[in-house]
């Protein structure tokens, strides 16, 4: 999960990458700030801070945002939700939320193309007959009717 | 370049100029000073502004060119300053450029170049100069360590300039300010030591004498100040208005724009909002307060400072908030909220308009 979050530590004025569930719970983090940063504390108050957003707007009918982004005096806190886990990035104060949209899209993609691989390779049951290993590759062009012995077009 | 630009520019100024003399409105002002800073003569644009706002001082628009294009002269000036101190440096020029930043709220930037100027030669100068750093620090974030700090930077620019007065009045505002009345009254009493028979001087005096019998200690008045946020007097400064005008103007021209959805300028529990009417507006309000204080809350918590800009995202599109002091600017739109719109928002942010024009009110 950290060399997923790696290249988004890399980017320049970026101090801060953690990847949280919705409760607040850290899962993984990277930074790059010479002062430490508590990931427990930072993880806790960006969660809740969601929350109460996901609260206010409720009233509205709104969903909760998937994108927030808070700027102050001494740096900029982004968070990024997906279904399963929210990416809280923490930027210095010459840094814009902007410059790092792309990237957080990129990595949350990834975070949940990679849980949603290994879920399904997980809940998959093993196939009842092994594949051998030197079987033939399949041909192009042909669907998998015609390959079960069937002619095409039929 | 510049010349060729200068050329071209010659025509359409003459015209602007034109313009404004046969029909003096706020857009010929707005069009005239457009034109000087495209010639890249910020000076005159400027002039151009406060003239314009002398005639309409309620005009948004006018008075927002004008921050911008002050705003462009002091990078101008800064860049200027840069130059000179890599070529010569000399204690004016750092002196020039750490108050522009300090004034201009470039906080960070200003204590970097102190510090840079303290490395380089102890100048007493640049001692008082941090201690405003840190002052204006503490003023806009209310913590105990900032205050402390202040405290601390105040005493030792106190003592590199036995003679000058900025250091202690700096000092005796700071004490007055937190409420500690007693300390603040040994301050006043050393600043009549250097500027004997100051009436303003025994005038405070006399306040604080009066003050200091139950006044807290320096570190318990620090600890209320953070505690609640507020520094003595505010509570009176809710009320006064200052601002030069309505936001209404302001909130109407961006509410006729075809992706936004809401436009709001709430100030203490009252929300001017243009867009949604009845309950809705009512609720869009309750809702942009509701955030505002949440985001507060955990900016001071994370040691992030004041709030600049809140935005969130998501199926119901962008909603933007720009905090002020008092009050604070909220505009939603269906797509992305934009360089002029996010402009407009920020300026929208501290106006401290009074909010008793027409409008749906929550």
């Amino acid at each position: 999960m950290i060399a997923l979050l790696e290249p988004l530590a890399r980017m320049p004025g970026v101090e801060f990458v953690l990847l949280i569930s919705h409760d607040g719970v850290p899962i993984a983090h990277v930074h790059r700030a010479a002062d430490p940063i508590h990931e427990d504390s930072l993880a806790a108050l960006a969660a809740a801070w969601l929350n109460d957003i996901g609260a206010a707007v409720a009233p509205l009918g709104w969903h909760a945002p998937v994108r927030a982004c808070l700027r102050a005096a001494r740096g900029t806190l982004v968070l990024r939700r997906s279904e399963s886990a929210c990416l809280v990035v923490c930027l210095g104060r010459e840094t814009s939320p902007e410059d790092v949209r792309l990237s957080m899209d990129g990595t949350l993609a990834r975070i949940e193309r990679a849980k949603h691989g290994r879920g399904q390779a997980a809940s998959l049951p093993p196939a009842p007959i092994p594949y051998r290993q030197g079987s033939t590759p399949v041909e192009e062009g042909l669907s998998p009717t015609s390959r079960s012995g069937q002619p095409p077009g039929n | 370049m510049k010349l060729l630009n200068r050329l071209l520019s010659f025509g359409r100024l003459r015209r602007a100029r034109r313009a404004l003399a046969d029909d003096p409105t706020p857009r010929n002002y707005l069009v005239l000073a457009q034109q000087y800073a495209q010639a890249g003569r910020t000076g005159d644009a400027q002039r151009a502004c406060v003239e314009g706002l002398s005639a309409f001082p309620e005009n948004i628009q006018l008075s927002r060119y004008h921050q911008r294009t002050r705003r462009a002269e002091r990078e101008q000036r800064l860049a200027e300053l840069h130059r000179e101190l890599a070529h010569a440096p000399r204690a004016r020029l750092w002196r020039e450029l750490c108050e522009i930043l300090i004034e201009s709220d470039e906080l960070a930037r200003a204590e970097e170049e102190i510090t840079r100027w303290l490395a380089r030669d102890q100048d007493p100068e640049a001692r008082y100069l941090l201690a405003r750093v840190l002052l204006a620090r503490f003023f806009a974030d209310r913590g105990r360590e900032q205050g402390r700090a202040a405290l601390a930077a105040l005493d030792t620019a106190i003592e590199h300039l036995p003679g000058d007065l900025r250091p202690l009045r700096a000092k005796l505002d700071f004490l007055t300010k937190i409420g500690a009345w007693k300390d603040a009254r040994d301050c006043a009493a050393r600043c009549l030591a250097a500027e004997p028979g100051t009436l303003e001087l025994e005038g405070r005096y006399r306040t604080l004498s009066a003050r200091a019998e139950d006044s807290p200690p320096f570190e318990r008045a620090l600890y209320e100040v953070e505690r609640s946020g507020k520094l003595v007097g505010e509570d009176g400064l809710l009320d006064a208005r200052t601002s030069a005008g309505s936001v209404q103007a302001l909130l109407r021209e961006l509410a006729t724009q075809p992706d936004v959805q809401a436009v709001m300028y709430v100030r203490g529990s009252t929300a001017l909002v243009q867009g949604p009417k009845g309950a809705t507006a009512e609720r869009t309000a309750r809702s942009v307060q509701s955030i505002l204080a949440g985001s507060r809350s955990t900016a001071r918590r994370l040691g992030l400072g004041q709030v600049f800009q809140v935005q969130l995202e998501g199926s119901f599109g962008t909603l933007s908030i720009a905090p002020g002091e008092q009050d604070a600017g909220a505009i939603l739109c269906s797509g992305p909220l934009g360089r002029s719109r996010e402009e407009a928002l920020l300026s929208m942010a501290g106006l401290n308009a009074a909010t008793g024009g027409a409008g749906d009110r929550s």
